[in-house]
């Protein structure tokens, strides 16, 4: 599992700039899979056979892009200045490291030096505009010939075990949902099932909008994350298996899709709302019963993320229970 | 018979995306009325009147408003938090109703309401385990029925949308004689965004949508100025909303109807708030829009109160409309 996973996460791969990753979902799906067909927004389709086809498509989908940064300049002194591609955390980047572009050129997210800023200066948060990417060039030349404008970063970070059950890493949300539904094309599926690993997720999920019109499936089962805590109440809890939610920022979830994951015997986290966009309307909008699955994550809006390895093991046996009760919900 | 109607679909359990209890009521009233309606797999309903002449969308959404429950603690108390705007303040003391019966009471937390966070339920049980023996996190209820007529003026929660819902089959079966090809819509989903409206004109062609929905009226004590209908003055026509400006010939053409048929017309401009339109607007080639709305104090509380005379007006105003040569 450890390995697969720090392969998914390994890969760079900020909304736009998929290849690499898609190259091997492309290649994996078709050692796994029935069909692969890759669409014009890049969206990776693999088709699996099961033991019933049903009357419409059952599509499974998460995105397999991560957060990265922009360059958009570069100064005379050869720092390089950046916006965010996503909603990463601004007041958490600073000095974490940044490969940048297709040769991974490092950088560090710097700022004036804390000595020399002002009184006024130490009681805000720097926004994206005051920080530079430090690649150890000083001049604009030097930079220029390594890194241009209109480049994509992303956040340095291997994935690795914190403790016993969780790992941390870069692009979590990205692998630990691939991972699971990777997991799933392995087994024995009750039904015929489309796995979708759609692009541009951070990007509001432009890529689900062209996913969704190629398939317009009868059922999707859209894979996201959602913001885990220790304890607590306000947020599901990391540690204590995947969410099944009644709705997203957009989209009430299909309720007879809803009880029948709810009766589910597997590990769950019953929950009402997750306040986020996801790729569901897209797939509603298509005509499709929608459920949204979210795995549990900590520290979320950081460069690097927190996972417990239980909810990720939970996603698939949750995911391959549920497709077993499809034909009694819909 | 049209008010019959309405008290029952105010009575229906439907919160956004849980339309099942409404459509299965439209359907039947459908079949009884000589009608073939269909649902399509998101579950809303469609009926397609006439043939020929100008392709005409009307809508109408079957969800209401409701509270999704966010936890139930120790107590047994529900935690909730809102499925689209709500009054919170004037939700306190109402009853409210879960998909399967199971009733609590609206209660506030401290001395004020700010917010449907600052409510909470109470089952009148004991303990939690009392409560999740009946409901769960997630479930969503909506205000429990409570529809009374006070002379002409019928008030109950779910007025929006069920007013339009009860329109648009008054107006189906009005029309005899229909010179357009209608495609009425009852659809699922408005109130959480993802407008199943949409697809549900799936291949239709439409030139013109028309959306059917309740608009905050402005005569009660104290209502925000944020519109232009009054109770009992007509239909409204829609002229504009926070989401669209409709379209000047969609307009002209129901006031020249309304005008041909004599019935009471108001313009509707509302600066807060929004019909299907914008989403309909988008709706395969795109579609000139255009409403037809049932004044309604109160918006958004257990006690929406609209006009009979005003709903038979608006659904005189369509059945003409589907019966004129554009």
């Amino acid at each position: 599992m450890l390995d697969l996973l720090k392969k998914l996460t390994d890969f760079n791969a900020p909304a736009g700039w998929e290849d690499p990753i898609r190259e091997y979902l492309a290649a994996r799906g078709g050692e796994l899979g029935d069909k692969v067909e890759v669409d014009r927004l890049g969206n990776v389709h693999v088709f699996v056979k099961g033991d019933v086809s049903p009357r419409e498509p059952v599509v499974i989908t998460a995105s397999m892009d991560e957060d990265g940064v922009m360059i958009k300049d570069v100064t005379d002194e050869g720092l390089v200045k950046f916006g965010m591609m996503s909603k990463t955390d601004v007041r958490t980047i600073l000095g974490k490291s940044v490969l940048i572009g297709d040769n991974a050129i490092r950088g560090v997210v710097g700022r004036k030096p804390f000595h020399l800023t002002t009184a006024e200066e130490r009681k805000t948060v720097p926004g994206a505009g005051e920080l530079y990417l430090d690649i150890g060039s000083s001049n604009h030349g030097g930079t220029h010939v390594r890194v241009q404008k209109g480049d994509c970063g992303v956040f340095y970070g291997p994935l690795r075990s914190i403790g016993p059950h969780q790992v941390h890493g870069k692009a979590l949300p990205r692998s630990v949902l691939i991972w699971a539904m990777l997991e799933l094309m392995e087994q024995k599926l009750p039904v015929d099932t489309w796995f979708v690993f759609t692009t541009a997720g951070t990007a509001r999920h432009r890529g689900a909008y062209g996913a969704a019109a190629v398939r317009k499936p009868g059922v999707a089962i859209c894979l996201d994350v959602c913001p885990g805590l220790d304890s607590g109440e306000d947020h599901p809890l990391v540690a204590h298996g995947p969410v099944v939610a009644a709705k997203d920022k957009t989209v009430v979830f299909h309720n007879g899709l809803r009880k029948a994951c709810l009766e589910s015997k597997s590990k769950l986290q019953r929950w009402s709302e997750i306040p986020a966009d996801g790729q569901g309307e897209m797939f509603r909008k298509q005509g499709a019963k929608v459920l949204g699955i979210y795995c549990p994550v900590k520290y979320l809006t950081a460069p690097c993320q927190m996972a417990d390895l239980r909810d990720v093991r939970y996603l698939p046996e949750l995911m391959l229970d549920l497709l077993g009760r499809l034909e009694e919900v819909v | 018979m049209m008010m019959d109607e309405l008290k029952t679909l105010s009575a229906l359990y439907g919160p956004s995306g849980h339309e099942e209890q409404v459509a299965e009521y439209i359907l039947s009233r459908l079949a009884e009325a000589g009608v073939d309606g269909v649902q399509d797999k998101l579950g809303n309903v469609l009926v397609e009147v006439g043939q020929g002449g100008r392709r005409i969308v009307v809508t109408g959404h079957m969800d209401t408003r409701g509270l999704i429950l966010t936890k139930i603690d120790e107590k047994g108390f529900g935690h909730v938090s809102s499925l689209g705007t709500i009054d919170a303040a004037a939700s306190l003391g109402a009853v409210v109703m879960f998909e399967n019966g199971t009733e609590a009471v609206v209660c506030r937390k401290g001395s004020t309401v700010n917010a449907v966070t600052d409510l909470y339920l109470d089952f009148g049980a004991e303990k939690k385990e009392t409560v999740e023996e009946k409901v769960g996190v997630g479930d969503m209820a909506v205000f429990a029925p409570n529809f009374r007529m006070l002379g002409d003026r019928a008030v109950s929660a779910s007025m929006n949308d069920r007013a339009g819902c009860a329109v648009m089959l008054e107006a189906i079966r009005r029309i005899k004689n229909p010179k357009n090809t209608v495609l009425f819509l009852f659809s699922t989903q408005d109130i959480s965004g993802a407008s199943g409206a949409n697809v549900g004109i799936g291949e239709f062609n439409g030139e013109i949508a028309i959306s059917v929905d309740t608009t905050p009226a402005v005569d009660a004590i104290g209502a925000k100025e944020t519109g232009t209908v009054r109770l009992g003055c007509g239909a409204g026509i829609r002229i504009s909303d926070s989401g669209t400006q409709c379209a000047p010939q969609v307009i002209r053409m129901l006031q020249e109807t309304a005008k041909a048929s004599d019935l009471k017309v108001q313009q509707d401009v509302l600066t807060e708030g929004k019909l299907e339109g914008e989403n309909l607007a988008k709706a395969g080639a795109g579609m000139r829009i255009g409403g037809v709305t049932i004044p309604c104090r109160y918006i958004h509380t257990p006690g929406e109160m609209v006009d009979k005379n005003d709903m038979e007006a608006c659904a005189a105003l369509i059945a003409a409309l589907a019966e004129k040569e554009l």
